[in-house]
């Protein structure tokens, strides 16, 4: 990421070869939708392009960063999708075409995909539907707790157990 | 602040509205342990996705790569390492990093900062996103260096949060040290930083002046730690400048010694 950050093209591809699975893995299953999601992935790319000066290694890794943004673009399309089709009293149905397969079954197992699901397999219940709802279909914890029919601050401490939960674990295992 | 506080794992898994992210990045930029936490819960979030890995078409790569080839990054105004003496001691090096720091950080705010932390930039959500990153990102280099310089803590945080907040470097005269203007009219707050300062004799100050006609004595500050971070009076405001020179212990009312800094500031 330093040499991408100085231009350097090359560099760049290689970052691109390192991550994109996860990059268009996360906005893909967010999204539901794989023209959508290469169209999020292409836009997350090139903006952490543009903004590679800004990537400081003392905040986590170059992945966390395009997770993270890749995460966030995907969730911000999801909604304002929905409100669209709110707005339009309409029902939100992805077109049979935009999905080729079910999303799960290109899933490329890794090392580290196992460990993690691993780890999500461990957790109790409610806290794995609370971050199951939130982080992969893009549900704000209101929309959680009222998906789940439990307070909204049981969905805060819920996803906060589950993500300190998941830390210590994952944190044992890569030690 | 407890509501706002409580959703820091929310929003790392994305479970805030646009208006929560909101509230809950300009929290960020205060709450050090708010910034702890979402730091280390991002790297938990970001493991999740691969769980769900899926490979791209291959077209993409080239897509991705053809568009970039077109873009042009961002600059930042990076502060280049400030030159150094080469006959400093090497015991002085540690400490001389620690003050570039800090004139790196107020220079990096300054960058962002004209007209305000990007957080207040942030309209639609994926904006206020981004400055989410820079607000986390720059709260974390203010907050190093601000635990390296034992000085001022709080007020200059507040100072170097300003939405106005303006840095001017500028150069010790007749040595490689480095100092720096950082204002905010808004805070009512200016601090003259410097950097690497000679020791002086016994019985001898620093003194720093607001220029405008004649210099009014603007504060006092000796070179102990060799770095300094001087409040400088209200008249700062109004200066056309800002110069330092070497005074008897006490300071003088009108400057006697020769100007050892000197830095325009921009009209107001």
């Amino acid at each position: 990421m330093a040499a991408a950050s100085h231009g350097d093209e090359q560099a760049y591809a290689q970052l691109y070869d390192a991550t994109s699975r996860n990059v268009f893995g996360i906005v893909l299953h967010v999204l539901r939708d794989h023209a959508q999601a290469e169209e999020v992935t292409q836009e997350v790319y090139v903006e952490a392009w543009r903004l590679a000066k800004r990537f400081d290694s003392t905040q986590g890794s170059v992945s966390a960063w395009l997770n993270t943004m890749a995460h966030r673009r995907a969730v911000d399309r999801v909604r304002s999708a929905e409100r669209r089709t709110q707005r339009e009293h309409r029902h939100f149905e992805f077109q049979a075409d935009d999905v080729a397969a079910d999303p799960a079954e290109l899933v490329v197992a890794t090392d580290e995909g196992r460990r993690v699901r691993r780890a999500l397999a461990q957790l109790p219940e409610g806290q794995r539907t609370a971050v199951e709802l939130a982080y992969f279909q893009g549900k704000t914890q209101r929309e959680v707790a009222e998906h789940l029919q439990v307070p909204l601050g049981t969905v805060k401490t819920r996803i906060r157990d589950a993500m300190q939960r998941l830390r210590k674990q994952l944190g044992e295992a890569a030690s | 602040m407890t509501e706002t506080h409580s959703n820091a794992y929310a929003s790392v898994v994305g479970a805030l509205t646009a208006s929560e992210a909101q509230d809950f990045e300009r929290h960020l930029i205060e709450c050090s342990a708010c910034a702890e936490e979402v730091m280390d819960a991002r790297a938990i979030a970001s493991a999740l996705s691969t769980t769900v890995a899926v490979n791209p078409p291959a077209r993409l790569r080239g897509s991705v790569l053809a568009s970039i080839a077109h873009t042009p990054q961002e600059q930042i105004a990076t502060v280049t390492a400030l030159p150094r003496s080469e006959t400093v001691a090497a015991d002085r090096s540690s400490r001389r990093n620690r003050a570039t720091s800090l004139l790196a950080a107020a220079a990096v705010v300054a960058a962002v900062g004209f007209g305000g932390w990007a957080v207040q930039l942030g309209q639609d959500a994926s904006d206020s996103q981004q400055a989410a990153d820079v607000a986390l990102s720059q709260r974390a280099k203010l907050a190093s260096l601000l635990t390296a310089a034992d000085v001022q803590t709080a007020k200059l945080a507040s100072l170097l949060t300003a939405a106005d907040v303006q840095t001017v470097s500028g150069r010790f005269i007749s040595s490689d040290d480095s100092g720096a203007v950082v204002m905010s009219e808004e805070r009512q707050m200016a601090v003259l930083v410097a950097t690497g300062l000679p020791k002086l004799p016994e019985g001898k100050v620093y003194e720093a002046w607001t220029v405008k006609g004649d210099p009014a004595p603007a504060g006092i500050f000796t070179s102990d730690d060799s770095d300094a971070v001087v409040e400088l009076s209200d008249a700062a405001f109004d200066a056309d400048s800002i110069a330092v020179t070497i005074e008897p212990a006490g300071g003088s009312p009108k400057p006697t010694g020769d100007a050892v800094f000197d830095v325009s500031l921009p009209p107001a």
